[in-house]
């Protein structure tokens, strides 16, 4: 074994990294070798080095600090759910509805085409079919472009909103075929199971308010379900009001609002559901895309030879693991979200029950339920039309895509 | 929250508390971000405690989190500091790496010498030579084939040793 060789090998030879045969030889090259044994002993002392650097300890009230973080992060994610929610569906609708009422849908669709232009460009893992053999300027040949392919072939599946054609789709393209795909993928979704978020806001009048309080609490906690978060406050006339945000499994839901009339006056009843399937079923087409792709570059990995194909796959493996990373958390966070509805409960109480309460406690509750109460009349309206989404800004863009199918389908009704 | 959640977090902070701060501590180069970070990683440890399934270990769970937290913190300043148009200090990092004055000159030069090596190369040298990790568990931690560790490593370890070679009269006496 020559010098430049077992230079190469040092690195791991001085913790046991080799396999015994290379680190046989090294350790004989090294008997007769003072200029490699020299490096070593460098290596070696180094490493010993940033062992005796070790941790520092952390600061006092380190463990205070985190425990009152953690607990501020529990109850403020509690309130902020519904919050959040309202939010989301707001800005969906208002992107619906904005590119909808451009009429003819020309304007419209050079916004979406543009937007799903973009939104191919940055999901850089899943190059469109006709750039992949580009992504193959690495040496390792048809293999790598197998592995390339694969991450394209993404662009075929029916949700083709990621088809994102670099060459500007002309109009043509976009209406054969494009939303229909996407109406069959959600169609067929149908046959397995939706991804429906529920959630509801209710607000009662009671004269017992501790009995109505410890129902809606109870009935909650026996239906499986658990109070996220709760308020109790004294109103000014020494009436008292409670605000209970509570998570129910989706399967008791329905019982569980059906109940509430038990427990006090129903004076609002406001239900509302997201639809996520489409981008549900995205994700887990990106994610599966994904995972083959993680399994081919971990195979190109074993056999790479040079130390430059080996840091251009390891780069390539990071970067795609990070995004399943990321995908399955978004998969997570939307099987919670279906698996517990959520409802929020404001109780007020009264000395007679009163047909119309005149003073609501206060002006953000006021706007809030004003607020509930347009996107409800919205949601209505749009029924069966909107595919709501839920999520965060990247998700926006998925919005753009579902808006353009809906364009297509009514333009192909006109046309018949 | 529930008693148990509570009385889980509190196990699971005692056994890896200090680690997860020190850990954030050498990656990030200063006590305020490893601060930072630690609340980052603690916050999303107890949001998930419930999700997490085992398939790895606690520990490697723990630092695969603490790991990524700060990859992302570090990510996202290099892609602020490139689009500020200034690119004339682009060396100059938003936190300064603290200076350490140690009585002990080799550790002063290793732990300058760390935070001119690439993030991930800093990363694992810091999980295997200062932490002790084993490889498999460092592979764990970084969700990658053990020979991804080799070669990270070996790299890492001669760039090492290249930006200290001004030092190198420290580290040249045998069997320290
Ligand atoms: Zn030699």
């Amino acid at each position: 074994m020559d010098c430049d060789k077992v230079k190469e090998l040092l690195p791991l030879y001085i913790d046991g990294g080799l396999s015994d045969d290379e680190s046989k030889a090294v350790s004989e090259h090294l008997a007769d070798c003072p200029q490699c044994m020299a490096e070593y002993e460098q290596l070696k002392n180094i490493a010993a080095a940033c062992k005796d650097l070790g941790f520092p300890d952390p600061p006092s009230g380190y463990k205070q600090r985190m425990t009152a973080v953690v607990e501020e992060d529990a109850k403020k994610r509690r309130k902020g759910m519904f919050g959040a929610a309202a939010a989301v569906i707001a800005a969906a609708l208002l992107i619906f509805i904005s590119v909808s009422s451009i009429g003819d849908g020309n304007v419209a669709m050079d916004e979406t085409a543009s937007t799903a232009q973009y939104a191919g460009e940055i999901a850089e893992s899943q190059p469109p079919q006709n750039q992949a053999a580009s992504g193959s300027d690495v040496s390792t040949g048809d293999e790598w472009k197998a592995v390339s392919d694969a991450a394209g072939a993404s662009a075929e599946t029916p949700q083709s909103g990621y088809k994102a054609d670099q060459s500007a789709p002309t109009e043509e393209t976009t209406d054969t075929g494009e939303g229909t795909g996407q109406d069959l993928a959600i169609a067929s979704a149908d046959a397995q199971q939706r991804k429906i978020i529920k959630s509801a806001y209710l607000s009662l009048e009671t004269e017992n308010f501790d009995n109505t309080v410890n129902s809606i609490i109870g009935r909650a906690t026996a239906l499986g379900g658990y109070v996220s978060n709760s308020e109790y406050n004294n109103r000014s006339e020494g009436k008292r009001t409670a605000h209970i945000e509570v998570k129910v499994p989706q399967q008791s839901f329905e019982q569980y609002l059906s109940d509430m009339g038990g427990y006090g006056k129903v004076v609002e009843d406001r239900r509302s559901g997201q639809d996520v399937t489409a981008q549900y079923i995205d994700t887990e087409t990106r994610l599966k895309m994904l995972r083959i792709k993680e399994q081919k570059l971990m195979d190109l990995l074993s056999k790479a030879e040079t130390l430059q194909d080996m840091f251009t796959i390891q780069d390539q493996l990071t970067n795609t693991q990070i995004e399943i990373e990321r995908l399955t958390g978004d998969l997570k966070r939307w099987d919670d979200m279906v698996d517990y509805s959520t409802a929020v409960i404001d109780i007020y109480e009264v000395a007679e029950i009163e047909p119309e309460p005149e003073d609501n406690p206060n002006i953000w509750k006021r706007i809030g339920k004003a607020f509930v109460d347009s996107i409800n009349a919205i949601g209505r309206f749009f029924e069966g039309f909107i595919v709501f989404l839920f999520g965060a800004v990247p998700y926006l863009v998925l919005i753009g895509i579902v808006a353009w199918g809906v364009i297509t389908f009514i333009k192909n009704r006109m046309r018949t | 929250m529930g008693g148990e959640r509570v009385a889980d977090f509190e196990t699971l902070f005692d056994e890896y508390g200090d680690k997860v701060y020190g850990l954030a501590y050498r990656l990030m180069g200063n006590r305020d971000d490893a601060m930072d970070i630690s609340q980052e990683v603690f916050v999303k440890i107890f949001r998930n405690l419930k999700a997490f399934k085992g398939q790895s270990t606690l520990a490697t769970w723990v630092y695969r989190i603490t790991y990524n937290t700060c990859m992302d913190e570090l990510r996202r300043r290099k892609i602020k500091q490139v689009s500020i148009a200034d690119k004339s200090d682009l060396a100059d990092d938003n936190t300064p790496v603290e200076e350490i004055y140690e009585a002990d000159e080799r550790k002063e030069a290793v732990h300058n010498a760390l935070y001119k090596l690439d993030d991930d190369q800093r990363a694992i040298i810091v999980m295997r030579d200062i932490q002790g990790l084993s490889y498999e568990e460092i592979a764990e931690v970084l969700q990658c084939p053990l020979g991804t560790v080799k070669s990270r490593l070996s790299r890492a370890r001669l760039n090492l040793k290249e930006i200290l070679k001004d030092y190198m009269e420290l580290f040249n006496e045998a069997g320290v």
